[in-house]
């Protein structure tokens, strides 16, 4: 150390004795304090909450969960989307550092006043000065960021509590009191300042050159004590708060255990029914029929409103509001006993059913289950899945849903398919094409699925064409199951009819045993997801490909030749089922570019942002009575670029985006195609 | 400039005092306190955080350092 | 029986006024604050002769009148009199607010409030054999006790109300015992010094505070177009006569003790030097005597007149009592060496009444008003008018000593 600067430094040390060392040491014992409580008001508050729900097992495979804590708790991976979410994720990246580096800081500081490591003063201890000076600067920026997300700029997404300004107004206090201190220490130090101490205390140098001090130095050392007991106490109370209250800060704990536990099963499988044959009850009727971890996912909610602005059916302004369906459940949750203080006992009779009371029908009925709020959240929140649990009660318990599905389950029960149509008609497509089924050619390698839209529906039943064209021409070794086929019940299980959708696995699970099916390629993603991720529930296990996939892989071994045809402006809708659930975007954009004359455009809502037709969950066989038509929306979209073709490798999609057109009145000039009938047309 | 400092310094003593009351209010409210007691929570804080301030003013015009380093 | 309470709408132009003026004089006592703590206690008529003036006067006034209320409301909540329920919120609610009234009192005066912090570093900071110290813990936990057994009202849990309510009502005892202890315990102040000073504060805690309650019952409720139990007035007024005789045998006693030798030129100079009219007139006339004559006199005692007259006249009358210990008893020379050492040169001190300190002082009463006032427009403190539903979202709360 310099000998010139020690008068200062040796004075820095005596007010770091005097003053600052008996408040940390006071600090820490009432952190201590505080970290019981934090047990005590986790217990009551939260614990005792999610014990009301069901089990879930979600403590498997240990290190994937930790590797996703990791990348996502502290890489903020699922804030990084582009677009406009680049501000909040810069925004919440710069809070989230600057604190993690200025509780290093003063972790560090503290330590080395344990075991006198700043005596003298150590480059380490300066260098803890330096990051936590730093970091309460990035915390400043990240926050006025936010300040000025929140009450300038007003996104509609979010809502603002009185939790939310008091925040920003207590960090602000704590930081500036905080280089209030150090501001204070440097000036009253006497003797000259070290040259260096821009480069550990950048903030605090600047301040100190506005402080006004006291003639002695013993009443300069009081004023240091009020600099430190001004920014000790709200910096601990702010933890006090933190530990006791319900406010918006209690996701540092519930958004951080919720992304741990979340749920590895394939995004797309929606739970069985346990017990199905036993069960008393289906699907949930009050709130303490979710699981456990489904009633955390209420509570680690932050109102950020990713998925409000990504839900299609909120921006086709129907009653559904994902954000406000968690936030509901979570009020709703709350009075049912989320308070410190005991509440009224609540009579055991009369349990509040959640349908009606604290979800309108109308909001249940109006998702799509296109998986955009599961995929937008950053914590893994899923509303999905609490409204399918809820749809299942509904259905099951009460028969109570839309009148237009009650065909609809009486077609899957009796004809199995949506339409009712009698299940002989189901292969006709495939007459004049020479195919055989399982029955007539038990060795086929592959069993190709295309489910009810191929089967049943004119437009549809072209792309099957086509894909057994392709299938032909590389003399892949195939066979369909013909009248045989069962709808894969997808359509079922999204509208809470379990019990028909488990008909329905049963007999296409035994249907394919009977033929020792081991490979399955689909044309449509309802299906593909169905058989891939949530037929091994009961049983069924094979392997499962779709055509995307399949195609691609065939492109890729240069078993295909495609001459060029006419120049085409495509742009690829990306369907919920294949993207969101089983993140396939690329197979099927490659075999697009590689079509001679083709120009692949992308919409601004492409691949994990993509913009749901409107027809699943259900919605194809409902009307949509509110708001705008979500398949409307989506035409907009894609006739925004001008495209000559809107290509598509999902049936649902295919029959929505034409309506669109038609509605639209487009349907003259720019046409829909599956993937399958763009790349057959091209094949040599 | 002393003045000045005065300023800010009771702006930022409000603003702890204001964050502390608020917080206890929404702390009070969040462990079961029924919301028919808000109205009156926020008088009594209003009042005291007033009187509060109030203080400050006469500390600090009082005691407030006059010198520069 | 099942009672409702209620807020008062308080939409009529009065109580805009009030609330006005009452705002107004909170703004006067934020004045009067800054100006005493910027150019120190001179403005005040306190002195090093007579440390202890208006404020401390207002603020054993203020402890005494809370500590009655307390004990008022637990003839409803603990002892379970049916009779007293329309008043059982209001007094508790008139406790604390008294007691943040008397707090107030109590810090402006120190001079320096932000040392106050002091109080509270128990044996490392304090000096804990002196009263204040003590008394700092019990009225931290009157207060708290209070906020408690209100909330526990406001609940309807009348179980824990009575038995939070219990235990209050002897922590008040504690309380007012200990203010008049302070009091009790300076042995070089002859006028304080006396073992019986405690139950002569405690019992003119219970007067003041019991005339206290039938005044403001009857302003309030007349105010708010309540009706008033007549049966509730006399009823008090019967508990306010003899608490008066019990309070009259105290003083009595009390400083004929201090009248005789050796020590008597104190209780002389009480009686009879300067301020010998805030005894008289005050404690013992409007305290003591006139009260009693229209409490006990058949001309009045059954009228509601008479029985608030006689409460009108006992809040000043111990006023006055509070007066007279605090300003003769400190004006008294102290005998450092009787005869030959005297204090300030044995020549009695002279208390000015100034205009900052009486602003002061009525600016807190104000603020207390205030409070009050806003109170009754928030919370449920005051029963139901006939025919008023109850608000919304409460349950009617059943009342202890209810079927």
């Amino acid at each position: 150390m310099d000998p010139t600067y020690l008068q200062f430094w040796e004075k820095q040390n005596a007010f770091i004795k005097n003053v600052i060392w008996p408040v940390s040491i006071g600090s820490c014992i009432i952190l201590i304090g505080l970290a019981a409580i934090f047990v005590y008001t986790f217990w009551k508050q939260h614990y005792l909450l999610w014990r009301l729900g069901k089990e879930e097992d979600c403590s498997d495979r240990i290190s994937e969960r930790l590797k996703t804590f990791v990348s996502v708790a502290f890489g903020h991976a699922r804030f990084w989307r582009g677009g406009k979410e680049g501000y909040p994720a810069i925004m919440h990246f710069l809070i989230f550092w600057g604190t993690l580096l200025v509780f290093l800081g003063k972790g560090i500081r503290l330590f080395s006043l344990l075991t006198g490591l700043s005596v003298p003063t150590q480059s380490t201890y300066l260098l803890a000065s330096a990051l936590s000076e730093i970091g309460g600067g990035l915390i400043i920026v990240g926050a006025a960021m936010a300040v000025l997300r929140r009450f300038v700029t007003k996104p509609s997404r979010l809502d603002s509590k009185p939790d939310d300004h008091l925040k920003y107004a207590w960090v602000f206090v704590i930081l500036v009191t905080g280089y209030l201190i150090k501001g204070y220490r440097l000036v009253l130090a006497g003797g000259s300042l070290p040259p260096d101490v821009f480069s550990w205390a950048p903030i605090s140098s600047m301040v100190s050159q506005f402080i006004l001090v006291l003639p002695s130095e013993r009443l300069n050392e009081l004023l240091v004590w009020h600099r430190v007991l001004i920014h000790a106490i709200p910096a601990i109370a702010f933890f006090g708060y933190i530990v006791v209250s319900r406010s918006s800060l209690e996701h540092i704990y519930l958004s951080a255990l919720n992304i741990f536990y979340r749920s590895l099963k394939p995004k797309g499988a929606i739970r069985p029914i346990p017990n199905f044959e036993e069960a008393e009850t289906y699907g949930v009727t009050e709130i303490k029929e979710f699981t456990w971890k489904q009633l955390l996912d209420l509570e680690a909610c932050t109102r950020c409103g990713r998925c409000q602005d990504n839900c299609p059916a909120h921006l086709s302004e129907k009653p559904l509001n994902p954000k406000k369906v968690i936030q509901d459940l979570k009020a709703h949750l709350l009075t049912k006993g989320g308070t410190l203080l005991p509440a009224e006992p609540q009579p055991e009779s009369e349990p509040t059913p959640l349908l009606g009371e604290v979800i309108p029908e109308d909001t249940l009925w109006s998702c799509t289950a296109c998986l955009s709020c599961y995929e937008q959240c950053p914590v893994f929140i899923s509303g999905f899945d609490k409204l399918i649990d809820i749809r299942r009660s509904s259905v099951l318990m009460e028969s109570r849903f839309p009148a237009e599905l009650k065909e609809v389950f009486r077609g899957m029960e009796r004809k199995s398919n949506p339409w009712g149509v009698e299940k002989g008609e189901r292969a006709d497509w495939a007459k004049t094409l020479g195919v055989k089924t399982l029955a007539e050619n038990p060795d086929a390698e592959w069993l190709y699925f295309p489910g009810c839209f191929k089967g049943f529906d004119d437009r549809n039943k072209k792309v099957a064409v086509a894909v057994v064209k392709i299938l032909q021409k590389m003399g892949i070794s195939f066979g369909v199951l013909g009248p045989e086929e069962g709808c894969c019940g997808d359509p079922a299980r999204r509208m809470g009819n379990e019990y028909l959708y488990s008909m329905l696995v049963g007999k296409n699970i035994e249907t394919f045993e009977k033929y020792k099916v081991r490979r399955v390629l689909t044309t449509c993603p309802h299906c593909y997801n169905n058989l891939k991720n949530e037929y091994p529930q009961f049983g069924g296990d094979f392997e499962v490909v779709h055509q995307t996939e399949f195609l691609k892989d065939l492109l890729d071994q240069k078993r295909m030749k495609l001459h060029g045809g006419s120049s085409l402006t495509v742009t690829y809708h990306d369907s919920c089922y294949l993207g969101r659930y089983n993140q396939i975007y690329e197979p099927q954009r490659e075999i697009l570019r590689a079509i001679p004359g083709v120009t692949l455009k992308e919409m601004e809502r492409s691949h994990d942002r993509s913009f749901c037709c409107g027809g699943g969950g259900g919605r194809m066989w409902m009307e949509e009575h509110q708001g705008k038509r979500i398949n409307e929306m989506r035409v907009d979209q894609a006739l925004a670029l001008e495209p000559n073709v809107i290509a598509t490798a999902c049936p649902y999609c295919l029959t929505m985006l034409e309506d669109g057109l038609k509605t639209r009145g487009k349907d003259d000039s720019v046409k829909v195609y599956d993937i399958a009938e763009l790349l057959e047309k091209s094949m040599v | 400039m002393r003045a000045i400092a005065i300023v800010i310094e009771v702006l930022i003593l409000m603003g702890v005092i204001y964050c502390l009351f608020m917080a206890a209010r929404l702390t009070i409210l969040d462990v079961g306190f029924r919301t028919k007691y808000d109205r009156f929570i926020r008088w009594a804080l209003g009042i005291v955080g007033a009187v509060l301030s109030a203080f400050f003013v006469a500390h600090l015009t009082l005691f407030y350092p006059k010198l520069l380093p | 029986m099942e009672r409702h309470y209620s807020t008062i709408e308080g939409t009529s132009k009065g109580y805009k006024i009030l609330v006005a003026v009452l705002g107004v004089m909170v703004g006067v006592f934020i004045l009067s604050f800054l100006v005493a703590y910027l150019k120190g206690q001179q403005v005040w008529g306190v002195s090093n002769i007579i440390p202890w003036g208006q404020l401390i006067t207002f603020y054993i006034f203020f402890i005494g009148l809370s500590a009655g209320a307390i004990i008022i409301s637990s003839l409803s909540y603990v002892f379970k009199k049916e009779i007293y329920e329309p008043i059982g919120r209001m007094a508790v609610f008139m406790g604390i607010l008294l007691m943040v009234g008397a707090m107030s009192f109590v810090m402006v005066d120190l001079g320096r409030p932000e040392k106050a912090w002091r109080l509270f570093m128990y044996f490392y900071l304090n000096n804990m054999t002196s009263l204040f110290a003590i008394n700092s813990i019990f009225y931290s936990g009157y207060i708290t006790l209070m906020l408690i057994y209100l909330w526990l009202i406001f609940e309807g849990k009348k179980r824990m109300a009575t038995i939070v309510g219990t235990v209050d009502v002897l922590w008040a005892v504690a309380v007012h015992m200990g203010t008049g202890a302070i009091f009790g315990l300076i042995g070089n102040r002859e006028i304080y010094f006396s073992p019986i000073k405690p139950f002569e504060f405690l019992t003119a805690a219970l007067t003041s505070g019991t005339s206290l309650i039938i005044l403001t019952y009857v302003a309030t409720f007349k105010l708010t177009r309540r009706p008033i139990h007549d049966e509730l007035i006399f009823s008090l007024g019967r508990l306010l006569t003899g608490i008066i005789v019990v309070l009259l045998t105290m003083v009595f006693v009390d400083k004929l003790t201090h009248l005789y030798f050796p020590n008597r030129e104190a209780a002389v100079y009480l009686m009879t030097g300067d301020y010998w009219w805030i005894f008289w007139i005050f404690q013992i006339g409007m305290g003591i005597v006139l009260p009693l004559i229209l409490l006990i006199h058949p001309r009045t005692k059954k009228t509601f007149r008479g029985v608030v007259c006689a409460a009108a006249s006992v809040v000043m009358g111990v006023f006055g009592e509070r007066a007279a210990l605090v300003i003769p008893g400190t004006a008294h020379p102290q005998p450092f060496f009787p005869g030959k050492i005297e204090g300030p040169w044995g020549e009695p001190g002279i208390f000015p009444i100034t205009p900052w300190e009486t602003l002061l002082s009525l600016s807190i009463v104000a603020f207390v008003g205030l409070l009050f006032v806003l109170g009754l427009r928030y919370l449920e403190i005051l029963p139901a008018r006939t025919g008023e539903a109850a608000p919304s979202g409460t349950a009617p709360t059943a009342q202890p000593g209810g079927s």
